[in-house]
């Protein structure tokens, strides 16, 4: 019995050596790079509130999403814009611990001064028609990043780095107006501001 | 005196037969085994950009240079593939539907290997950092998807030519489901594709 199990054995060994083997390869190395690349898009395009015209103050948050989706860890900046007679301007600014961002009539559209006069962060209302400020409550990220923004004061962006996936960035502004900014010197219309999502600094 | 002449008798018929011995012919034998070599043969379409925004490749070839003075008889010749994961290197071939993809894993953020078995599945749905192309064509011999050693590769068939030069080609689609913009990172994707030739024992 153990005899006939060694030549079983034995047969197993030869039969396996007979087995094809390789002889001669080569290789060769399929390469496709896939480059950064970061697709932002905003939840909404335009966003409208009235404002109170006795206190100025908005009638609730604005809430300004954007939507990142991102195949890298990118760094990402959050301007604001808004329009005067000579052109645009930087629409946000830092006044102590706290950024505001500033609305413009563009139906009258204010000079250039009123923008100068609210960042210096002591304005008077009557400085500044037809531009009015509302402080910024932060921006918040959620999904594929969890770090927070920081605001760059120097450069008036606020900036923060996301991770591959999905990120979202909500910019929420308080209702509550910046009472040296508005008065009765602002005339009725539409004011506005432009916030740009963006993979390019200033 | 009868005995004598008997023995006598027998030498002499059989002298000849051994005098013929002496002039036997004589027969080299060299034998040449059959041989063969494969050799890569680099070009541009070993280098591809993927667009981001869709996962489209800019092309993708595999061309191998094959000498041999055998034939199907004497070699299997044998096209397998790798790819890189977290868990070991894995099949690049998968069969979909009866077509041939290849899949190409991300060298710098390597995928794990539930991103290939969720793929060779059948149903993709959650593959990050390997995305899946079809194999769309070749030329040099006859390429069948088949099992080989228990692996799926792409056995080739010379048909008797002594040299051929054969090419795989890399569909620019990518499999459905098998690319995303917040799955698959930014990197270099890759596929090392084998050419083995097999002596037939």
């Amino acid at each position: 019995m153990k005899k006939t199990k060694l030549f079983a054995a034995l047969l197993l060994l030869s039969a396996t050596s007979m087995c094809a083997y390789a002889e001669n390869f080569d290789t060769q190395i399929l390469r496709a790079k896939l480059p950064s690349y970061v697709d932002i898009s905003a939840e909404t395009e335009i966003q409208e509130q009235n404002i109170n015209p006795q206190t100025g103050n908005l009638e609730s948050c604005f809430s300004s999403v954007f939507t990142v989706k991102a195949n890298d860890k990118l760094n990402l900046y959050l301007h604001a814009k808004t329009n005067t007679n000579s052109g645009y301007d930087n629409a946000f600014f830092q006044k102590g611990e706290n950024v505001y961002v500033i609305l413009s009539n563009i139906d009258h559209k204010p000079n250039s001064s009123s923008i100068a006069d609210i960042k210096t962060g002591s304005a008077t209302p009557e400085n500044n028609p037809n531009a009015i400020a509302y402080p910024v409550m932060g921006v918040v990220l959620g999904g594929a990043t969890t770090t927070e923004t920081k605001y760059n004061s120097a450069k008036n962006q606020y900036e923060f780095s996301v991770n591959p996936g999905i990120t979202t960035a909500t910019t929420t502004v308080s209702p509550s107006v910046d009472s040296s900014t508005y008065s009765y010197n602002d005339r009725a219309g539409t004011y506005e501001a432009y916030v740009t999502l963006t993979d390019t600094t200033t | 005196m009868k005995h004598n002449f008997i023995i006598f008798l027998i030498l002499l018929l059989t002298a000849p037969a051994c005098s013929g011995a002496a002039v036997l012919d004589s027969r080299i034998v060299t034998i040449v085994p059959a041989a063969a070599v494969v050799k890569s043969v680099s070009g541009i379409k070993n280098n591809s950009v993927i667009d981001p925004q869709n996962g489209f490749h800019s092309g993708l070839d595999a061309v191998f240079n094959i000498k041999t003075n055998g034939d199907d008889s004497a070699y299997d010749f044998v096209l397998s593939s790798s790819i890189e994961t977290v868990h070991g290197v894995k099949n690049g071939y998968f069969l979909k539907g009866g077509k041939l993809y290849l899949m190409l894993a991300n060298k710098d953020r390597l995928p794990s290997s539930s991103a290939v078995v969720d793929i060779v599945s059948g149903n993709p749905e959650n593959n990050p950092n390997i995305i899946a192309y079809p194999v769309v064509g070749w030329s040099g011999g006859e390429f069948k998807p088949q099992s080989y050693n228990g692996e799926l590769c792409c056995r080739i068939f010379s048909g008797g030519q002594q040299e051929m030069t054969i090419a795989q080609y890399i569909g620019n689609t990518p499999l459905s489901r098998t690319y995303s913009i917040e799955q698959d990172t930014a990197g270099m994707y890759e596929a090392v594709l084998t050419l083995n030739i097999y002596r037939k024992p």
